[in-house]
């Protein structure tokens, strides 16, 4: 613009004097108003970003020592709660017979040994009592005094205190997902800790392998037939160097990490591991001491890539 | 034509004296009309087309929006041209038209042609034109507060999103009734929505998907209307109300029925009041706020509409829920007003200098009232036909005004007409009626060639400035246009209203006596001009001298566009990287304001971050407009703190917050750059093509090689890229293998993350979106959102993970279109060369070393096509405009000799210019150089005054030596009085201090530098270089016949 102006401005004279030559217009024009120059950190090489300590006070930038850490890699499963299968206990009459007596109502406790029914055999016109093979609970009854006892089943006893967990392990979690894995359910506000007891493929339709979870429910806080989800540890260890996951950006294609210098902060490239979710192995370019922003470093990535900044339409 | 006007002037002037009311009145009815404001709109004739695309990356904006649309716009009549960007949806396209096309005809070409292809952009989105208004529009804000402590009606403080509530339903549609305004746009705080946040795990446990409730949202939401019955000869209306209206209600909506068991929404979602995912922030004094903006609907009165906006506000006030109210932050009232009042005081106080200096060279008090009486009326008249013309009142367009130099030609009738009177009375006492209009008549029609001609001149002088174009055209042509009506009125006004006014009032004995002054002068003049006539060489040569001296002067001065004028408060843009996401900006935001605020001289400080609800300024969320609201200088702890100054230390104190980059404005300099943007650098190489990757590489290698280039500064390739994408790419197979669709993967992912609508909850006139989407934690978990379990069709589910590939990728940010095309634009600024060779070699070393793949090719723009379309028609529009003035000249004297003598005034005068530029410390501009302009018609007037005497007398007298002196001597009161009133009329604009001033300070600064210059040059140089080159032909009886000027 500015030069366009001179340019008219110049013939504007021109008009005036008549016989102006053209000389005056060295195109020395000064336009730090319009064009941003380049700012300060560009004097000094990549790699270093030079801030004034009020500065980075004044951002706020927390830093942590690099260090070594315990990487937790967990997978997300998600599965049913089925009551343990033996556990559960059909009461079935021995001998065909008319029902005399029934003790139990539905929802009751049982303890196993503990009567029954009182069923009177068709054969032999003999009373006999049918007693609880298991402890747990009455769940479903079809019998009823007076009624005739056959080949159906009569109740239904299950014990609740024992559940199992059955989690869907699809591919792409089925190498990682082993036996013995320490596991953390949770449906809704529920949850507990267990292990996983036995893998076995699912049913032939779906490409998934089931992991069997043993749940304590002495409680009796949990169901059958609850969705859970559940998180599996698939692999504990301890890395010599870690640094926050918050605490990587990236600039120009390359993962870094701010280490506070002298001057203000290092930027460091850096190779990065496994990673859980807090923390990421680095396996070059960091040393253990190091301390490195975590929070508000977004503040320094900006600080760095601002000189890209700008407002074009 | 000029005598029988003259005459029926004299005769009938009552008549013609009666005129004055109709100017009067036509002046004071248009004055009602006459659009005012600060500065002239240097908006280009643009309609934006917007289309809000929710969840649209640029992409996809890009292929399904932006360039359907665009496609369809080709053709249009008088369109320029078009641009287009695309980013997270936003699509906006803005559609220029060629200068002069009527707005409201092109929006409805627009309108048609958006009606057409509404079926060929995705369902639901729609494109819409911004508002009616041009850069000047927005013209108040406010913002909507709450007093510390105070409560909502249900007990909880007030938060962003009810104020946002507040100003959309209460305060915004009672403003947007205002007369004048055509738009109130809202930025800041959450538009309240109704959430639906499922748990995925319920969800699964009831085998349902998003779709599953959305649907059942969307089927249990609907008030309908049955038709009616009759009964007993009475209308029954049936109705079945079902719409929701409360966070119950929708926990309670049933979803489906499992074994006879109802699962209700509230079982598997919770139910809340949410924000939106927003586009844009506002902060004020570090806190988030919500910010209104009204805009103007194009060529209403800026400053009336403020005013009833802010009148309304006050107004909306009284019924706000009690704690809340609506602060206005920014009015521009304020600024005209300054801006006016310091038009009106230059304009004021130059009219009363000119006064002042007529009556005390004039010696009658009636004399100098009728000359004087010139200024309002043409004043007047010149207010008429600003309004005829659309000429809208700033400081530019009435910035030029001088009042002296309009009443020039009726200084030189006056003048002539009492000495004329003065001389008859001396011979016959008081004069009859008849003699004394006769004596009247002969008087004017005496000079009145002369005089017409000079300001004839005058104006001719300024159409060069019609042949700018572009935003200097803009500028400066309401500028030339003013000047014109008013010198042209005050033509007409010479030959019409004056004899007329001395005919009819100049009825007492006129004692014309030489008054002190006037001896003086010209006691002093006499033995200077004889010295002079004497010292003939020596007086060439130092004029000479004087303009060699003045042109190297005139390039050591610093060199500015146009003045800026001083809007009183500042804009800072602050710019981060981008990517940057909307709550980072605005926590950033909120600290530069802290540390703006810190400052003694701020009075508030508040931003917008991002775009607003109707994207007039499509800023990304890394972005911020700040303004600096200053106190009046007089609060200040240094009130002669200049303001750049402020900026200075404002940017030094900011550059300790990192992460920020600054630009320094003003607020409506800022609008003006955003609107009319385009390629601000010197010289703009656009690369058009398809694949942005390729037009990038060959941005970039075009950079470099234009690096490589001596002269190259600040080159720069656009930034399209760098915006952080996390794209979910599906396996197909995979998908297959469990039985979905992609189209289905997708839905859940955007249902997920993004939302998805299911209705309205309506609120008596309030309507809010009710949106389904996962709740915030589990939305913002990348780790979880790659488990997140999909419903298979079967009834089981899968994890995202395992049939989708998430991965985060940087992609373009931002993708700009020009003509229906993709283009990236490298950019360079040329310093220490001249900027038409520095073009050259780019583009002969590009065509050389460059080969672009086929589909891709190059545009240069830049100001350099500015520059080149300038110089080449101010290269043809100024010679020709010297050759018509020298022309004029030749016939008023047919003498090319003669008309050259006059033409030496001209750089004469601008030695003066140059001096007085020099002097106060002021860089050439280009009202500096309309100034010149105007001085060099002044010049001329003056020439032409003086000489057209010397040789009349020189005919008659025949003798050249006296005819020179006497001519002299006896024009020395005309010349002296067009000389001290232009240059007086000038003096109050060249001192003031005012808002606006600096705009005026260079053109007065240079016409009175010139005028001075200019005068005293005339008085010696003029008859000096006559007196040589006519020293050869002493004789009377050669000297060439008047031809123009005799009549």
């Amino acid at each position: 613009m500015n030069l366009t102006f001179n340019q008219t401005l110049l013939t504007l004279i021109l008009l005036a004097v008549l016989t102006a030559p053209a000389t005056a217009a060295p195109h020395d024009h000064d336009d730090h108003e319009e064009y941003p120059t380049e700012k300060s950190h560009d004097d000094h090489e990549e790699g270093e970003l030079e801030l004034e300590n009020a500065a980075i006070e004044k951002a706020e930038i927390t830093l942590e020592k690099a260090a070594p850490a315990e990487l937790t890699i967990t997978a997300t499963l998600f599965g049913k709660t089925e009551p343990d299968p033996q556990r559960v206990s059909h009461v079935k009459a021995r001998y065909s017979g008319q029902i005399m007596s029934v003790a139990p109502s539905l929802g009751d406790t049982v303890k196993q040994g503990q009567e029954l029914l009182v069923v009177e055999a068709n054969d032999s016109l003999k009373r006999y009592t049918i007693k609880a093979p298991i402890g747990g609970t009455v769940v479903d009854l079809h019998a009823n005094k007076g009624e005739f006892a056959g080949e159906s089943a009569l109740m239904t006893i299950a014990d609740f205190g024992k559940l199992w967990a059955v989690l869907s392990v699809f591919p792409q979690d089925a190498d990682r997902v082993k036996n013995g894995q320490s596991v953390t359910l949770s449906a809704g506000p529920r949850s507990a800790q267990s292990t996983i007891r036995f893998l076995n493929p699912g049913s032939d339709s779906q490409p998934t392998v089931m992991a069997h979870v043993p749940l304590d429910n002495s409680d009796g806080r949990w169901t059958p037939g609850l969705l859970v989800q559940a998180n599996v540890v698939t692999d504990t260890f301890t890395v010599p160097l870690a640094v926050r996951n918050d605490a990587i950006h990236q600039v120009n294609g390359e993962r870094v990490v701010f280490v506070r210098s002298e001057h203000g902060f290092e930027v460091v490239d850096v190779s990065i591991g496994r990673r859980d979710a807090h923390f990421s192995e680095v396996t070059a370019g960091l040393h253990v001491g190091d301390r490195y922003a975590v929070g508000n470093s977004y503040l320094l990535k900006a600080e760095l890539e601002k000189s890209s900044a700008s407002h074009e339409h | 034509m000029i005598d029988s006007m003259l005459r029926f002037s004299v005769e009938r002037r009552w008549l013609v004296l009666s005129l004055c009311f109709v100017i009067i009145g036509a002046g004071l009815w248009s004055y009602q009309k006459l659009p005012i404001d600060a500065v002239p709109d240097i908006t280009n004739v643009q309609v934006q087309i917007n289309t809000t695309a929710p969840g649209y990356s640029p992409l996809e904006t890009e292929q399904r929006v932006t360039f359907p649309i665009e496609t369809a716009l080709a053709g249009l009549p008088g369109l320029s041209y078009t641009r287009s960007l695309s980013r997270y949806a936003l699509s906006q396209i803005t559609v220029v038209f060629e200068e002069g096309t009527d707005l409201y005809f092109a929006r409805n070409l627009l309108n048609e042609r958006l009606s057409k292809i509404r079926s060929q952009i995705p369902p639901g989105l729609e494109p819409e034109m911004g508002p009616i208004a041009s850069g000047l529009g927005e013209i108040f804000m406010y913002t909507v507060e709450a007093k510390a402590g105070s409560q909502q009606a249900n007990g909880e403080p007030w938060d962003a999103m009810a104020l946002r509530e507040v100003q959309d339903w209460i305060i915004k549609p009672q403003l947007a009734l205002v007369p004048g305004v055509t738009e109130v746009n809202t930025i800041g705080g959450f538009n309240k929505q109704y959430h639906v946040l499922p748990n995925p795990v319920q969800m699964l446990t009831w085998k349902l998907s998003f779709d599953d409730i959305r649907n059942a949202l969307a089927n249990n939401n609907d008030n309908r209307g049955a038709g009616y019955i009759e009964r007993n000869g009475q209308q029954l209306l049936v109705r079945s109300p079902g719409q929701l209206a409360s966070i119950a209600e929708i926990e309670n909506v049933v979803i489906k029925t499992v074994n006879g068991t109802p699962v209700r929404i509230q079982d598997v979602a919770d139910v809340a009041i949410g924000k939106e995912l927003r586009t844009g922030a506002a902060t004020k004094d570090g806190k988030e706020t919500v910010l209104g903006t009204a805009m103007m609907l194009l060529g209403e009165n800026s400053r009336s509409v403020a005013q009833a906006v802010g009148d309304k506000l006050a107004v909306i006030n009284r019924s706000l829920p009690s704690g809340v109210m609506a602060n206005p932050v920014y009015d521009r009232t304020t600024l005209v007003d300054k801006a006016i009042t310091t038009v009106q005081k230059n304009l004021l106080e130059g009219a009363l200098l000119v006064v002042v200096v007529l009556f005390l060279l004039l010696g009658n008090i009636r004399a100098a009232l009728i000359t004087a009486a010139v200024i309002p009326l043409a004043m007047l008249a010149t207010i008429s036909g600003m309004v005829r013309t659309g000429v809208s009142a700033n400081l530019m367009s009435l910035g030029a005004l001088d009042f002296g130099l309009i009443v020039d030609g009726a200084v030189i009738v006056v003048e002539n007409a009492i000495r004329r009177l003065s001389e008859a009375q001396q011979a016959g006492k008081t004069l009859p009626l008849k003699e004394r209009l006769e004596v009247v008549y002969n008087a004017t029609s005496e000079v009145i060639r002369p005089s017409l001609f000079g300001v004839g001149i005058i104006t001719v002088v300024y159409i060069p400035i019609f042949s700018l174009t572009g935003i200097e055209g803009k500028m400066f042509h309401p500028m030339a246009a003013t000047v014109v009506m008013a010198l042209l009125a005050a033509m007409v006004m010479s030959v019409t209203l004056v004899p007329a006014a001395i005919a009819a009032f100049m009825t007492a004995p006129v004692a014309e006596k030489e008054n002190a002054v006037m001896q003086k002068a010209k006691a002093l003049y006499r033995p200077i001009l004889t010295w002079a006539l004497r010292a003939k060489a020596l007086v060439l040569l130092a004029a000479v001298a004087l303009l060699v001296v003045s042109l190297w002067l005139a390039s050591t001065l610093g060199r500015e566009f146009v003045p800026q004028l001083d809007e009183g408060d500042l804009a800072v843009q602050s710019l981060r990287v981008t990517g940057t996401g909307l709550e980072q900006s605005v926590a950033m935001q909120q600290a530069v304001e802290k540390e703006i605020l810190s400052f003694p001289q701020v009075k508030t400080v508040f931003a917008r971050v991002g775009t607003a609800e109707v994207a007039t300024d499509p800023m990304p969320p890394n972005i911020g407009d700040g303004y600096v609201m200053l106190k009046p200088a007089d609060e200040w702890p240094d009130p002669w703190l200049r303001k750049a100054e402020l900026a200075e230390q404002m940017e030094a104190k900011l550059q300790t917050l990192i992460g920020n980059n600054y630009e320094f404005s003003q607020p409506i300099q800022l609008r003006f750059n955003e609107l009319i943007s385009g390629v601000r650098a010197d010289l703009g190489v656009k690369v058009f093509g398809d694949d942005l990757s390729v037009l990038l590489e060959s941005a970039e290698a075009i950079a470099s090689l234009m690096n490589g280039i001596e002269g190259a500064a600040d080159v720069r390739v656009e930034q399209v890229s760098g915006l952080p994408v996390l794209n979910v790419i599906p396996y197909r197979t995979a998908v297959a293998r469990y039985g979905l669709s992609v189209g289905e993967l997708q839905d859940v992912v955007a249902a997920a993350v993004g939302g998805e609508s299911a209705g309205l909850i309506f609120n008596g006139d309030r309507r809010f979106e009710l949106m389904v989407r996962l709740p915030e934690p589990l939305r913002k978990d990348l780790a979880y959102l790659s488990q997140l379990p999909i419903a298979l069709p079967d009834g089981g589910y899968v994890p995202l993970k395992e049939v989708a590939r998430l991965e985060e990728q940087l992609s373009p940010a931002q993708i700009s279109r020009e003509n229906g095309k993709r283009r990236v634009v490298v950019t360079a600024n040329v310093r220490g060369r001249d900027l038409g060779s520095f073009v050259a070699e780019v583009q002969r070393r590009v065509d050389s070393e460059l080969t672009l793949p086929a589909g891709y090719w190059l545009a240069y723009g830049g100001t350099f096509e500015q520059l080149q379309s300038a110089s080449q028609r101010l290269g043809i529009v100024v010679p020709v405009t010297l050759i018509i003035i020298l022309g004029l000249l030749v016939m008023a004297f047919s003498s090319l000799k003669d008309a050259l003598i006059i033409f030496t005034g001209v750089p004469l005068a601008l030695t003066g210019g140059v001096l007085a530029l020099w002097l106060r410390d002021m860089p050439l501009s280009i009202s500096a150089g309309i100034g010149f302009i105007a001085l060099s018609g002044i010049a001329v007037l003056n020439g032409l005054v003086m000489l057209s005497f010397i040789r009349e007398l020189w005919q008659s007298k025949g003798d050249l030596y006296m005819a020179i002196i006497d001519g002299a001597l006896t024009r020395l009161r005309p010349v002296m009085m067009t000389a001290l009133v232009a240059s007086l009329g000038f003096v109050p604009m060249a001192l003031n201090t005012g808002t606006g001033a600096e705009v005026q300070r260079p053109l007065a600064t240079v016409v009175i530098g010139g005028i001075i210059s200019s005068t005293l040059l005339t008085l010696l140089v003029l008859p000096t270089l006559y007196h040589w080159l006519y020293r050869n032909r002493p004789d009377a009886a050669r000297a060439p016949a008047n031809t123009i000027l005799e009549g």
